[in-house]
């Protein structure tokens, strides 16, 4: 009977198995939320601008430039301590959602083997290993049962906060977006002024130069929030449909969703770590 | 659901406008229409920033609230798999304690075999209770 009882579980498992698309999202996702330099240095890119617009000549040009960058800076930090801890504690959880997807976990064949061999070799009738040997079979089942029904309830019972947390991180990594322009179109600024103030034709072209160079960087890192912030939608969106199909975790439909935006993901990942 | 998709867009219009005001390498930065140009990107650039500053303002009482709770939810998920791992070592632990019997040709086969039953079978007991 409950030979029995087992093999329907074993049946009912089978459809369960499988959870490698979820394994690789979680993996990446914890990564991307793992590595934000953008939130780490969006106060401090603040501190060089401010000196410059404190300037006499960049207040003669635009007086009201020094408020604006003090009321950016005042919203870099507010807001960058709590996006570090939010992009913090998204990593960690999709992190465990990672273990927890681990299909290898519950496999107790291993040491059901060794258990077997050593019996044999204390001559032990086939009758007592055999009792051993079902024990031990038939535990994988409500132990991946169990693993199973806490990746489902973790994931039902995480995502409206994942949704909140991933919410405020993409809205963040766009703030930082403009932010990153703010401060560049500063420097700018201060080239200009210097150039328009100056007679000196070799001068006025390091500063023309200077002007471009900056227009590229400000591209460079706007290109890292946009990325940052496109992997943190993709993380809200993808999480709300394993929360959808939490009892077919491994079904067509999670797989074509996540397999879709696992190389966002990652490509995310390489525009975050490149220098 | 929180989601900030409008203002989102919003900000990355305004932005997309502002790069694309000052990104003319025909016109002469210098100039004044250059300047002026410049002015009105900037002046884009600082709308954008406080939109988001907003947009971040509204979602802050929801997010402290949402890393606590998923903190404790991880927590939870981390029990969970701390447990599934203390089966596997109690597993392996009396692997280990059976082949060290196998190897010494214990005179108790029977007994070995039966203190194995009894820890297999608590552990399945705890499996069973969560499964």
């Amino acid at each position: 009977m409950k030979a029995l009882h087992y093999a329907v579980l074993i049946v009912g498992l089978a459809g369960c198995g499988d959870l490698a698309t979820v394994r690789e999202f979680a993996r990446s996702g914890s990564e991307v939320a793992a590595s934000q330099p953008i939130f780490a240095d969006w106060e401090g890119g603040y501190t060089r601008a401010r000196q410059l617009a404190a300037s006499a000549e960049m207040k003669a040009a635009d007086p009201v430039r020094e408020a604006r960058l003090k009321a950016g800076a005042d919203i870099a930090a507010e807001n960058g301590p709590f996006a570090l801890r939010a992009a913090q504690t998204l990593s960690i959880y999709l992190r465990t959602l990672a273990l927890l997807a681990d299909d290898k976990l519950p496999d107790v064949s291993q040491e059901a083997g060794d258990i077997q061999k050593s019996l044999a070799a204390v001559k032990v009738g086939a009758s007592g290993s055999g009792a051993v040997n079902a024990i031990l079979t038939a535990l994988e089942v409500p132990l991946d049962l169990w693993r199973q029904r806490t990746i489902r309830d973790l994931i039902v019972n995480s995502d409206p906060h994942v949704q909140v947390i991933t919410a405020f991180l993409a809205t963040a990594a766009i703030t930082v977006r403009s932010a990153k322009a703010q401060v560049g179109q500063t420097f700018i600024e201060y080239y200009d002024v210097s150039a328009i103030n100056t007679r000196d034709s070799g001068v006025r072209a390091v500063l023309r130069r200077a002007h471009w160079e900056e227009e590229a960087r400000i591209q460079e890192q706007q290109q890292k929030a946009q990325k940052a912030a496109e992997a943190f939608e993709a993380i809200g969106r993808d999480h709300a449909v394993l929360a959808r199909n939490a009892q077919s975790l491994s079904g067509e439909a999670v797989k074509t969703v996540l397999a879709n935006d696992i190389p966002l993901l990652q490509g995310a990942l390489k525009v975050l770590t490149a220098r | 659901m929180p989601s900030n998709t409008g203002l989102n867009e919003l900000i990355i219009a305004l932005q997309d406008a502002a790069a694309a005001i000052t990104n003319n390498p025909t016109l002469d930065p210098l100039s004044p229409e250059g300047q002026k140009l410049q002015k009105t990107a900037r002046d884009i650039t600082d709308c954008a920033v406080t939109i988001g500053g907003f947009a971040l303002d509204a979602l802050q009482p929801e997010l402290r609230t949402a890393i606590e709770n998923l903190k404790n939810n991880i927590d939870a998920a981390s029990d969970t798999l701390a447990e599934i791992d203390n089966v596997h070592k109690a597993l392996s632990i009396a692997a280990a304690i059976l082949a060290v019997a196998a190897s010494v040709a214990s005179k108790d086969p029977v007994g070995s075999v039966q203190a194995l039953e009894s820890l297999v079978a608590s552990l399945q007991n705890i499996t069973d209770a969560n499964a």
